[in-house]
């Protein structure tokens, strides 16, 4: 029998909508993440390939008197959490019709991982087309961009990947598919930076540059960007292009001139500048003895991981899976694992040139 | 007068009646500004090729062979400079290099002619002087309007810049596109004026000939991402928003003009003066649309001037409204009712009438100026406000009433000023406040999906969801009511008070399968004589379709499109050959996907087809499917070498063709084959500077002896070329093996024929040394030159094992290899020690050359054949790989060592037993 009702001016929109959506809140979680991680997610099943900017634009309308703040950024790490996960893909494409080759969102099939004891499920059918029968889908938790079958046993464990097999879904296994993580020292990674600069590099009056730095004990990351710089040695900046959002740069200030070289580079396995350009960041912090630093509190059976850096796409999805992380409303980036976790989680942070305070 | 004096003579009067004139100027011409017409050209081309073939290039013609070679340099598009004008010259000869070079020098003395300068210009010293008297050659002209694309946003109020600022600043905003073109964005003066010609924002050209102008943006609009960065630059540079005020020219009467269609409206814009008070400006209308429809009266328009109003006595320039965005002017007084703000001189310019009474102020008592984020006010064309927006409401001190808002100053004593912000939703008593006032408001109800959108939304007509989605709406409002109604199809769901402001979520759950029209009304409630009644403000109706969901299909991806990735993004074709580029298609499996490497030199497209089936394409298809190919397409090979540019073509039935960029960096000296025939390969060098390299040519039978090529033979090209050829030059060296096997011999038997090199007795090892580093390096083209050249540098090496190792080894080598038995060469090795010999074939077994390598010195030490560990190392290198020994050892005199011949032999036996176990 359909009916209409109008939802309660004081109504919790977010309560509202995550009951609408049926999602079944895995403790401790965020209702907001969870929630809006599920309306990018369909989204993209509805909208998909199409660029981040329109998806963006879209969730943000969908989620209006949501949040009490315009949440556009929060939305980012929203969509990178689900590109991250291996929800979605983001990459050049060929459209009917065009001639150029924009950068697009795609979904990626579905499939899945085990997890310890867990059964992480990725990916998005098109036109979000339901991909679990009904008795399977509401078995299935949300924490965050993660979304997952719990078990309790081994047996259970074997008896519904069996299951998700039948039905059609792939099986991913964790070390491959979340990439390995480097263990290359710091001065390693900088000659060869420097090396390239030096052989590749140009030399040119770009305009706009912002300048990311190293920052103060406890300093943000919005903190690092300037528009001018007191770098002697090697750098990273950023300044607007013809298309698209601004281009990542690694610069050798020794010389007269700046020297110049766009990132990514083949050389190195990420496919994203911005991956790159904070890996030879927190390569320099290291190297200068001012490594980006992150603490641990432990909460029980919960480790939380807080960090004030970004970590590189390879590595987060190493992290995500070993727990995943929460939005959190202050600058921070917060990853929660759990406690068993919490060695490899330091190994994959620690190749990557963090350090942890008072260890 | 033969033809081609005629035509001589009339470029020389052109160009002289041209010198003059820039002479004036102090500026200089380009031989792009000949008079000749594309017939023209055509004609002299042809008289020249006649004459050239006759008598080489006669100094009579010079000035009709430096336009040929500025044609030239016009359509330069990074290479290939001289085949351009050998395919159009046929007995066009390397020398006459210089000869052109020296026209071109006495053109730029005799005429002021264009000179060229900077680093490209010193390293091409020919051609850059017709490239620079090209103007801006096609492949400039794409990077020109990429620089002016990329300082748009820096170009406003262009007009009023000087033509160096201009160009200034295209320099300052353009990417990296090599020394040629940072040179000519460095002419900022002459940059400035081109760029604001392109622009439109300059009638007349006067750096150069308008028909040479015309001509250079006829072919840079022919380009389409020039043509779009351009159309993108002048939007950007004109104004987008232009508010007319009230015009009245549908009841225009009278005037001797013509009655034109173009609107003559100007705009009206408040601003903030310096003092910090209002000021009233006119932007006057621009006359270009105007123009285009009576292109006669421009000559008039160039004899009028126009005056503001307030400022009559202060007359502009008419032309300067042949502009996008003519220059603001203020306006002293605040107009009356009826007073026209524009005045044409003289008064009897058939476009004076229309422009007059297109420039006067509507009458009324308000005039409502909408303040925009710029701060700058714009008078609104209808006295219509918007909730949500703020305005400035100006009035005549003698209109008598009270205007709602915050009184600001401005410069008029006669006007009353204020500011005012229209509340985002009006209360009735509002509405009627601004009634009084003369201006009306805009009432609105949107309506719009949140929470889960749907998958399609029509512009809030339309809407299409899926069966169990939950449905949200939520309705915003800028006036005032009371209740909300909504119904699908005939019944009525759902009345809500709602006397608040903000706005409404509403919620429509279980709507079946099916379209449905959902209607909300907004509505009053009038109570009167004790009954309820209800009046509807406003309506928005929205239709609703509800569909299943789509089923999924396990390993389909139907995307709408192809995902390909390229990795590296951009790679060389050295990288694609080599296999170190990794290609993968990803999209709707429907359609099978071409993927082929197009290559490209001067003698036309090559198009190698490397696999074609229907996706998904992964890198491992990509890769063995490449592999394939070039073991099988000598062509490739062939066209690869002598390839000036290319792309990677993904063609698709469905989704047509796209390219993928492949780098391809031609040297400066480079070889060009062209296979003939079967039988028969054509070979080419091509020379981009004005000194003849020097050319050996090395023969396969007689690989250590060196042949003079004459360089003006190789660069029309051999025919039946076969062996070595290198070419030394420009601090560089490039080489390459051929083979054109004999028409009479075919298969094995043509191979056994060819492949038996002969040395010379007396060739000294340094020597030998040299032609097998000569050989090892050379890259081969095709299957059977790279057999041929592999048999020489067998050869070779085992020519140089003999010499040091001494022939009676070598024979026993051969002999040994025959019969694959080994044991013999044991005791050989070092007749006087044995068992050195003997314990290098017990370390035979180690897998690894380095493993071997570790073995041979601490055997040979251990022998004491020899404890020179640099004589171990070259014996080591003589045995595997003698292109590794460095070039600056003196290998005759290291031959006086009497151990270098036991190492030698020690490791080459090494080498014969890891070879065996490499074959096995």
């Amino acid at each position: 029998m359909t009916s209409v009702q109008a939802v309660a001016q004081d109504a919790d929109r977010v309560a509202t909508l995550a009951n609408a959506l049926r999602l079944r809140l895995a403790a401790g979680s965020s209702l907001g993440a969870s929630v809006a991680s599920t309306v990018v997610r369909r989204l993209a099943g509805a909208m998909a390939p199409c660029a981040r900017r329109e998806l963006l634009a879209r969730a943000e309308s969908a989620l209006h008197g949501c949040f009490a703040d315009a949440p556009s950024e929060w939305l980012e790490e929203v969509l990178d959490d689900l590109l991250v996960g291996g929800d979605l893909d983001e990459q050049p494409a060929l459209l009917e019709g065009r001639d150029d080759y924009p950068v697009l969102i795609f979904c990626c099939q579905p499939a899945f991982l085990c997890v310890g004891s867990r059964l992480h499920l990725v990916g998005v059918a098109p036109d979000d087309a339901p991909f679990l029968p009904d008795a399977v889908a509401e078995g299935v938790w949300s924490d965050g961009g993660l979304r997952f079958i719990s078990t309790e046993s081994e047996a259970e464990l074997i008896s519904k990947s069996d299951l998700l097999k039948r039905i059609g879904l792939r099986e991913l296994s964790v070390g491959s598919w979340a990439g390995n993580t480097s263990s290359r020292t710091p001065e390693a990674l900088l000659s060869q930076v420097r090396s390239m600069i030096r052989s590749n590099g140009f030399e040119e009056n770009l305009v706009g540059l912002r300048w990311m730095s190293s920052s103060p004990e406890g300093g943000s990351y919005r903190q690092r960007w300037s528009e001018s710089h007191n770098e002697t040695d090697l750098a990273v900046a950023r300044a607007p292009q013809a298309f698209g959002a601004d281009a990542w740069y690694a610069v050798d200030c020794s010389g007269a001139r700046p020297r110049f070289l766009k990132l990514p580079l083949n050389e190195f396995q990420d496919d994203r500048a911005c991956d790159l350009a904070w890996r030879i960041r927190l390569a320099l912090d290291a190297v200068q003895g001012a490594s980006s630093r992150y603490k641990v509190s432990l909460n029980g059976d919960t480790a939380t991981v807080s960090l004030n850096f970004p970590v590189p796409l390879r590595e987060r999805r190493t992290l995500i899976h070993l727990g995943g992380r929460r939005a959190v409303e202050s600058s921070g980036f917060r990853f929660e694992v759990p406690a068993e976790s919490l060695d490899a989680a330091r190994a994959v942070l620690s190749n990557t040139y963090f350090v942890e305070a008072d260890r | 007068m033969s033809a081609l004096e005629d035509f001589c003579q009339q470029l020389h009067d052109h160009f002289q009646s041209l010198a003059m004139l820039r002479g004036e100027a102090g500026a200089q011409l380009y031989a792009l500004e000949h008079p000749f017409s594309f017939e023209d050209l055509r004609e002299v081309e042809r008289l020249l090729a006649l004459s050239c073939k006759k008598e080489g290039l006669a100094q009579a013609y010079r000035l009709a062979w430096i336009v040929l070679a500025t044609e030239c340099g016009y359509e330069y598009s990074g290479v290939q400079y001289w085949p351009m004008i050998e395919k159009r010259i046929a007995a066009w000869q390397f020398r006459h290099r210089d000869l052109l070079r020296g026209f071109f020098e006495s053109f730029a003395g005799k005429f002021r002619g264009a000179r060229p300068a900077g680093v490209w210009a010193q390293h091409f010293n020919v051609i850059a002087w017709p490239i620079t008297n090209a103007i801006l050659p096609r492949d400039l002209q794409v990077s020109l309007s990429h620089s002016v694309y990329l300082a748009r946003y820096y170009l406003g109020r262009t007009s009023d810049r000087t033509d160096a600022e201009v160009g200034r600043i295209v320099a300052e905003h353009a990417h990296a596109h090599g020394d040629r073109f940072s040179r000519f964005l460095n002419q900022h003066e002459f940059v400035g004026s081109l760029v604001k010609q392109l622009l439109h924002l300059d009638a007349a050209p006067n750096l150069f000939e308008e028909r040479t102008f015309r001509r250079i943006v006829a072919d840079l609009e022919g380009h389409a991402e020039a043509r779009y960065w351009l159309k993108e630059a002048r939007s950007q540079v004109k104004p987008k928003i232009r508010i007319a005020t009230n015009s009245t020219s549908a009841t225009l009467t009278g005037g001797d003009g013509p009655r034109l269609s173009a609107a003559l409206s100007p705009s009206l814009v408040m601003r903030v003066e310096e003092d910090g008070r209002w000021g009233l400006h006119i932007q006057p209308p621009s006359l270009i649309q105007f123009l285009q429809e009576h292109p006669g009266l421009a000559s008039q328009v160039a004899q009028c001037r126009y005056s503001v109003l307030g400022n009559s006595t202060q007359l502009f320039q008419l032309r300067d409204l042949l502009n996008a965005s003519p220059r603001e002017r203020p306006i002293l007084a605040f107009p009356s009712v009826g007073e026209p703000l524009l005045a044409c001189h003289p008064s009897t310019a058939p476009f004076a009438h229309q422009l007059r009474t297109e420039s006067v102020l509507a009458p009324r008592s308000i005039w409502a100026f909408r303040l925009r984020k710029d701060g700058a006010a714009w008078l609104q064309s209808t006295p219509v406000v918007s909730p949500g927006n703020t305005y400035l409401l100006a009035q005549q001190m003698s209109e008598a009433g009270h205007l709602p808002g915050v009184l600001q100053e401005s410069v008029y004593e006669t006007l009353r000023l204020v500011k005012f912000e229209v509340p985002r939703t009006l209360t009735d008593q509002d509405a009627e406040r601004f009634k009084e006032l003369g201006l009306s408001v805009r009432r609105r109800t949107t309506v719009s999906a949140w929470g889960v959108l749907p998958r399609r939304w029509n512009d809030g007509e339309s809407a299409e969801y899926v069966e169990g989605d939950p449905i949200y709406l939520r309705v915003e409002r800028d006036h005032a009511f009371d209740t909300l109604r909504c119904s699908i199809g005939s019944e009525k769901q759902i009345e809500v008070s709602w006397p608040d402001a903000g706005d409404l979520t509403l919620e429509i759950k279980d709507l079946p399968s099916g379209e449905h029209e959902v209607r909300i009304d907004t509505c009053r409630t009038i109570k009167a004589g004790g009954c309820t009644s209800w009046m509807t403000l406003s309506s928005a109706t929205i239709r609703l379709r509800i569909r299943p969901p789509s089923a999924w299909l396990p390993d389909k991806i139907p995307h709408e499109a192809l995902a390909i990735h390229l990795n590296p993004a951009e790679p060389t074709l050295e990288e694609i050959l080599k296999g170190a580029a990794q290609l993968s298609v990803r999209g709707q499996a429907d359609w099978p996907v071409h993927v082929e490497l197009v290559l490209a030199d001067d003698q036309g497209e090559s198009r190698h087809s490397v696999l074609r089936r229907k996706p998904p394409i992964d890198e491992s298809d990509w890769k063995s499917r490449l592999e394939s190919i070039l073991s099988k397409d000598d062509d490739l090979a062939v066209r690869a070498l002598g390839a000036d540019r290319g792309h990677l073509s993904v063609s698709c039935e469905r989704f047509g063709l796209h390219r993928l960029a492949v780098g391809i960096f031609p040297e400066p000296i480079r070889w060009v084959p062209n296979r003939e025939d079967a039988q028969r390969v054509r070979l080419r060098i091509r020379c981009d500077g004005v000194d003849a390299p020097t050319v050996v040519h090395y023969p396969f039978d007689d690989p250590g002896t060196e042949h003079d090529v004459r360089f003006e033979d190789i660069s029309r090209g051999i025919d039946s070329a076969n062996g070595l050829y290198v070419a030394s030059g420009y601090d560089g060296t490039t080489r390459l093996v051929v083979s054109s096997p004999p028409r009479a011999l075919h298969g094995l038997g043509a191979l056994r024929a060819v492949t038996t090199p002969r040395f010379s007795s007396n060739m000294p090892a340094d020597r030998m040394l040299e032609a097998y580093r000569r050989w090892a390096r050379a890259p081969a083209i095709g299957k059977l030159a790279d057999v041929r050249r592999e048999s020489v540098v067998v050869a070779l090496h085992s020519q140089l094992v003999s010499l040091i190792a001494g022939q009676d080894w070598a024979r026993l080598e051969t002999k040994s290899i025959e019969t694959s038995q080994f044991s013999a060469l044991d005791e050989r090795v070092a007749p006087k020690t044995r068992n050195y010999g003997i314990a290098l074939a017990m370390r035979s077994g180690l897998k690894s050359e380095d493993e071997l390598f570790e073995a041979f010195r601490a055997a040979s030490t251990n022998f004491k054949i020899s404890t020179n560990l640099d004589l171990i190392q070259l014996a080591w290198l003589l045995a595997f790989d003698p292109a590794k020994i460095p070039p600056e050892l003196d290998l005759l005199a290291a031959t006086t060592d009497s151990a270098l011949a036991g190492l030698t032999r020690g490791a080459r036996l090494l080498k014969l037993h890891y070879d065996r176990r490499g074959a096995a």
